[in-house]
């Protein structure tokens, strides 16, 4: 891998600074580049201005240390958003505050409009979190896990049934519908726990590393039903330490070091902003615009 | 010299049986007691020292009683008789110990797998994971039998060393016995189900010597002088439970006699080598099936159309039993419970004159069991953040989790209830009284108070979460089987005492858990 030079020129520098905050300030205006990669085609051209996930000033601290300092995101409604950035960088941390698990120090978070602290249980209704470890019950079979589900999301029982048969067929489960959780394999499991999440019909699906443990069959069904669901005016936030997805499947990318964002933008941006001043800039991958803008300065 | 010292470090060397044993005990010892561990100690060298102590007054009396063969004789029949009960009693609980050390080696113990995986020899690393399960067996010999030994040698009755080996044997025949009972439940019922049904044999194993020990109580006078008259017919020189009977063997064995001494070793050493070799395969091929999830065979289509049912309550009080159903070792520890009561209840319906002993034995039994479940409901729930990320009140699904905990505890009381307010009407009124109380009080104390748990170690649920917590919730059971002892009895003055205890435990558990409550599980 050709590593770029950009010393002067890296995330701390001023000029990389600069350009990160244009770049958020074009965001919060509502104006995004439109991406193309090989699964999808964006259908509209114009700007998209409901913001499905805004967190102005989140803060976290653990400890005396910020797991999350002052971050700032806006995600408009239909967008598949990857949020990037190495382990500990926070990512994992602003996503339980966005679904309700953790209390924010600081700053407010709203999904398609709904404050999660004043206004939880509407903002919960149009939200599934599928974290990395399944939320799963062992003791259950696929059947019984859905509809204790769909009871918690008061989805009307026929409806659910109906969605709960669709979706077990359609990610393959069907057969395996009346055994125990606890016998599948890393990748059902993970099928079982995508169920859950799509029983309610959300709205904001935000899914951390959602393709652990998939087998190449089940991970390609995956990854072209969030495509579709976002097609359908939907909204992904996915995180992801393989970044040949987000490559692929992300129309806009966040990238978030010591519990900011550093950079955001299309592949395009991010190229352009990690390339200032190299040569090679347009032809890298989102992995080399990755190490570059997250090496330490 | 040099040769002892390359056999000693060969032994020693890394994949060597010594070295596997190590590892075996140095994971042994970790588990027990945790931070608590020397405190165990102290204690336990405390207690050894007392027991050196009593050993040297017992064999002093022994030395004492050697002049005078006659009663000589007469003592020795009842050590051995004794000594032999107790052999037979301690190695079945020895073997529920043994059972569930060999379900933790084949199931719960991840570090099999990099062993099998290894170049060792499954044999290898069977034997030393035998000896490791039974080495923990040695604690009560070590702290009870050896220093009988340790004394007689220094007071020249050497036949009593036979229970260093006697002691080593022993632990070696009960960790045999139960691998082979694991292993056997696994041949017969695959590895998954094996896991569960070593722990229900394992449980219940030490559960039946203490219902058997209270039977002679509640068979009534007649009925157990014809259970003596049996025993006495049976014991006697040519009857099955004769001096010469095998019975007695280990018992003669630990005492020093040669013959008894050689064949209990040979059975033990011999037993436990034989379960080894036979079992090796058996093992890794059990271990392999544990891994792989021993899958049920996949249901076709039958047109069967999937239909859910309406209403988070239900769903919720379903999925509750649903999920303690199918967990049969949590079960049996609740059972257990229950079972450990059973000789109170008998008392009690046999001598009416006891009945506000068993009122309150009841009562307290009931917010036990609820407490219980409300924990593994409440606390222990397996997917909190499933719960928290949902757009519904914590609190709310909480208290249908109390009420799924609450039905089957009020599905044992409430009959047993009725059926007293036929035989005694006032009893009857107190028991479904204080006990429907005391079981919605012990639930409560979940719901105000979440706690998180892990639902595999029930039994270590106090330690697991907030001591206050658990204090106040045993406070306002205690209040409610104090209440019920007054109202039963013509104790009054407990009546305010528990009138008193309610409230305190209920109230404070209430403020305490407001701030939890109203987080949810933000934290």
């Amino acid at each position: 891998m050709k590593r770029v030079d950009l010393s002067g020129k890296g995330p701390g520098s001023p000029r990389a600074s600069l350009h990160v905050i244009r770049r958020m300030a074009n965001i919060r205006e509502g104006v995004y580049a439109n991406i193309r990669n090989d699964n999808w085609t964006p259908t509209q051209e114009e700007p998209r201005v409901t913001a499905a996930l805004s967190i102005k000033g989140l803060m976290k601290h653990f400890g005396g240390k910020y797991a999350v300092d002052n971050l700032d995101l806006d995600i408009p409604a239909g967008e598949f958003h990857a949020l990037l950035g190495p382990n500990g960088a926070g990512k994992t941390t602003t996503l339980r505050i966005v679904a309700g698990l953790l209390k924010a120090d600081h700053g407010t978070v709203s999904i398609y409009g709904h404050d999660t602290r004043t206004d939880p249980i509407a903002a919960k209704e149009i939200t599934a979190f599928l974290p990395d470890d399944p939320l799963l019950y062992g003791k259950l079979n696929p059947i019984e896990y859905l509809e204790f589900v769909a009871g918690l999301w008061n989805v009307d029982a026929v409806t659910a049934a109906k969605r709960a048969e669709d979706l077990l067929k359609w990610l393959d489960l069907w057969d395996n519908r009346d055994e125990l959780i606890e016998g599948f394999s890393r990748g059902m499991r993970q099928k079982a726990a995508l169920a859950g999440a799509l029983i309610h019909e959300p709205k904001l699906m935000i899914l951390d590393e959602p393709l652990t443990g998939l087998d190449a069959h089940a991970a390609r069904g995956v990854k072209d039903m969030l495509v579709d669901y976002v097609k359908r005016g939907n909204t992904v936030v996915l995180t992801t330490h393989i970044l040949e997805i987000a490559e692929r499947l992300a129309e806009r990318i966040s990238i978030i070091q010591k519990g900011k964002i550093i950079a955001a933008g299309s592949l395009e941006e991010l190229r352009e902003l990690a390339g200032q001043g190299a040569e090679d800039g347009k032809g890298r991958t989102l992995e080399d615009v990755f190490l570059d803008l997250t090496q330490p300065a | 010299m040099n040769r002892a010292l390359g056999t000693a470090s060969a032994l020693n060397a890394p994949g060597s049986l010594l070295w596997l044993l190590r590892h075996e005990l140095r994971l042994a010892w970790r588990g027990i007691g945790g931070k608590r561990i020397w405190l165990l100690l102290i204690l336990g060298g405390v207690l050894w020292v007392f027991v050196h102590l009593a050993a040297i007054g017992l064999l002093k009396a022994l030395k004492f009683l050697s002049g005078d063969p006659e009663r000589m004789t007469r003592v020795m029949a009842i050590m051995i008789a004794g000594g032999g009960l107790a052999f037979w009693v301690i190695t079945t609980i020895k073997l529920s110990q043994t059972i569930a050390h060999s379900v933790a080696a084949l199931f719960d113990r991840g570090d099999l797998d990099l062993l099998l995986s290894s170049p060792l020899a499954p044999r290898h690393v069977l034997t030393a994971r035998a000896l490791g399960i039974a080495i923990p067996t040695l604690i009560i010999p070590v702290l009870l039998l050896i220093p009988v030994a340790n004394t007689a040698l220094f007071m020249g009755l050497l036949h009593l060393l036979a229970i260093y080996p006697s002691t080593a044997a022993w632990a070696l025949l009960a960790a045999a016995g139960g691998l082979i009972m694991t292993m056997s439940l696994v041949s017969l019922l695959g590895a998954r189900r094996a896991k569960t049904a070593a722990q229900l044999l394992g449980a219940f194993m030490g559960a039946a010597f203490f219902l058997a020990s209270q039977l002679p109580g509640w068979l009534g006078r007649p009925r157990q002088d014809q259970f003596n008259q049996w025993i006495s017919s049976h014991i006697g020189a040519d009857g099955m439970f004769g001096p010469e009977s095998l019975l007695w063997l280990p018992a003669r064995s630990f005492l020093g006699e040669p013959l008894p001494l050689l064949v209990f070793l040979l059975v033990c050493v011999g037993g436990f080598w034989l379960v080894v070799q036979v079992t090796h395969k058996r093992f890794t091929e059990g271990t392999q099936e544990s891994l792989v999830g021993g899958r049920t065979r996949p249901r076709s289509d039958d047109g069967r159309a999937v239909k859910f049912h309406a209403g988070l309550a239900r769903i919720t009080i379903f999925k509750e039993w649903r999920l303690l159903w199918r967990d049969p070792r949590l079960i049996s520890q609740v059972v257990l419970q229950v079972l450990y009561l059973l000789p109170l209840m008998f008392i009690g319906f046999r001598r009416p004159d006891n009945a506000h002993f068993v009122v309150m034995g009841c009562v307290f039994m009931a917010a036990m069991l609820a407490g219980n479940l409300a924990w593994l409901t409440i606390a222990a729930e397996d997917a909190p953040e499933l719960v928290g990320t949902a757009p519904v009140a914590l609190t709310r699904v909480r208290y249908y989790k109390a009420v799924a905990a609450c039905i089957p505890v009020l599905a044992i009381l409430v009959p047993l209830a009725l059926y007293w307010l036929i035989t005694h009407p006032w009893n009857g009124v107190v028991l479904l009284v204080c006990g429907v109380g005391a079981t919605f009080s012990a639930a409560l104390c979940h719901v105000w108070n979440p706690q998180k748990g892990d639902r595999r170690d029930m039994k270590a649920r106090h330690k697991q979460g907030n001591i206050i917590i658990s204090i106040l919730e045993g406070m306002a059971s205690l209040g409610w089987a104090v209440l019920a002892v007054g109202l039963a009895s013509t104790w009054w003055w407990l009546i305010p005492v528990g009138l008193l205890l309610i409230p305190i435990g209920l109230g404070t558990a209430w403020i305490i858990g407001r701030p939890k409550r109203v987080l949810g599980l933000l934290a």
